[in-house]
């Protein structure tokens, strides 16, 4: 069975382990992937997985990602969410991680298996976590690829109630599901502070439709 | 602080890459002045059962001197340049997240909350004056 579009939300709402550490269940994680689940209905992504809780593992994702990269069709879309803590370790910044529950996978591995999807398939990546960005420098696949980061690759993020990032990328999107991915950096970087500033990349600029979330 | 100590201040107050995170305390209705070299985001912590939680406290603060009412609360903000705190008005205690020092006898709470490890390098520096 094959598909034109999926999503796979990682909500790490567990105690979860990275490189070194454990850390606490990310306060806004549920929050964030409702939000996100939002988004993908309003931008017609029917087909959604969450892996919350105790299923937030390494293991899962994998499976979820390669199960991705079977079902996909030709010019398919992927959306992957990821709301908890990143570790940056003392390493290059390919082998971050970010934390899961029983341990972490690092930003090198989920590219190794983004990179399984069909080459014509288009990858959105949503990250609400430290070192969001990151991500995207790590990305080697022949697939056009987006990433909404919260933050820079070398930045941290505060821990609120509710992601401020999240926050208005529901609202920009459910908005206007037509906005550009231009328009969407320009609306997520404004009004933040130089410290925690939103950053929207994509390796597709010119072949990219022109909704973000198309 | 006068225009000329601010325009030496701003002289060689070059951005780092590492925030530095300074926690507040207000143990009164306060005023302070706050300086900075960037766009600075104030938080006022409020408890939940999962810890402190951060909330935006008014408007981002742009480059320069900035004077901020702050009710009594915690608080923090993180910047890439060094900061000046001057408080003009009631009792502000202020520490640095993950180090030991506490610019003040008060007690500060010694708050984490982000969502990751903290990156490799030297964060800027902050000053304090009590009025």
């Amino acid at each position: 069975m094959t598909t034109r579009a999926l999503a796979i939300h990682v909500c790490a709402d567990a105690e979860t382990r990275g490189l070194r550490r454990t850390w606490p269940p990310a306060f806004a994680a549920n929050d964030t992937v409702q939000r996100a689940q939002r988004i993908c209905e309003r931008s017609g992504v029917v087909e959604q997985r969450t892996l919350a809780g105790d299923q937030a593992t390494a293991a899962a994702l994998r499976g979820a990602l390669d199960h991705a990269a079977a079902v996909l069709i030709h010019g398919g879309l992927l959306v992957v969410t990821f709301t908890g803590h990143t570790e940056r370790g003392d390493g290059p910044i390919e082998t971050a991680r970010w934390c899961l529950v029983g341990g972490g996978m690092m930003l090198s591995q989920i590219a190794d298996h983004l990179a399984r999807l069909p080459p014509s398939a288009r990858l959105v990546i949503i990250a609400d976590t430290c070192y969001a960005a990151a991500i995207a420098r790590c990305l080697r696949g022949a697939q056009l690829a987006v990433v909404v980061a919260s933050c820079g690759e070398d930045q941290t993020m505060i821990e609120r109630a509710r992601s401020e990032f999240v926050v208005r990328l529901e609202d920009l999107v459910c908005a206007d599901p037509a906005r550009s991915i231009d328009e969407l950096r320009a609306a997520l970087e404004a009004d933040t502070p130089d410290c925690e500033r939103p950053v929207v990349w994509t390796n597709a600029a010119d072949r990219w439709p022109s909704e973000a979330f198309a | 602080m006068s225009n000329l100590e601010y325009l030496r201040f701003m002289e060689g107050n070059h951005m780092k890459r590492k925030p530095l995170q300074v926690n507040l305390h207000a143990r009164e209705p306060s005023v302070v002045e706050l300086t900075v070299g960037d766009r600075v985001q104030l938080d006022r912590l409020t408890p939940s059962p999962h810890g402190h939680v951060a909330e935006r406290y008014g408007r981002l603060l742009d480059p320069g001197m900035t004077t901020v009412a702050l009710e009594p609360g915690h608080y923090l903000f993180r910047t890439l340049s060094d900061a000046n705190l001057r408080v003009v008005t009631g009792g502000v205690a202020a520490g640095i997240a993950h180090s030991d020092k506490v610019i003040d006898p008060q007690s500060v709470p010694p708050l984490d909350g982000k969502r990751g490890d903290d990156a490799p390098g030297e964060p800027p520096s902050l000053t304090l004056e009590q009025a």
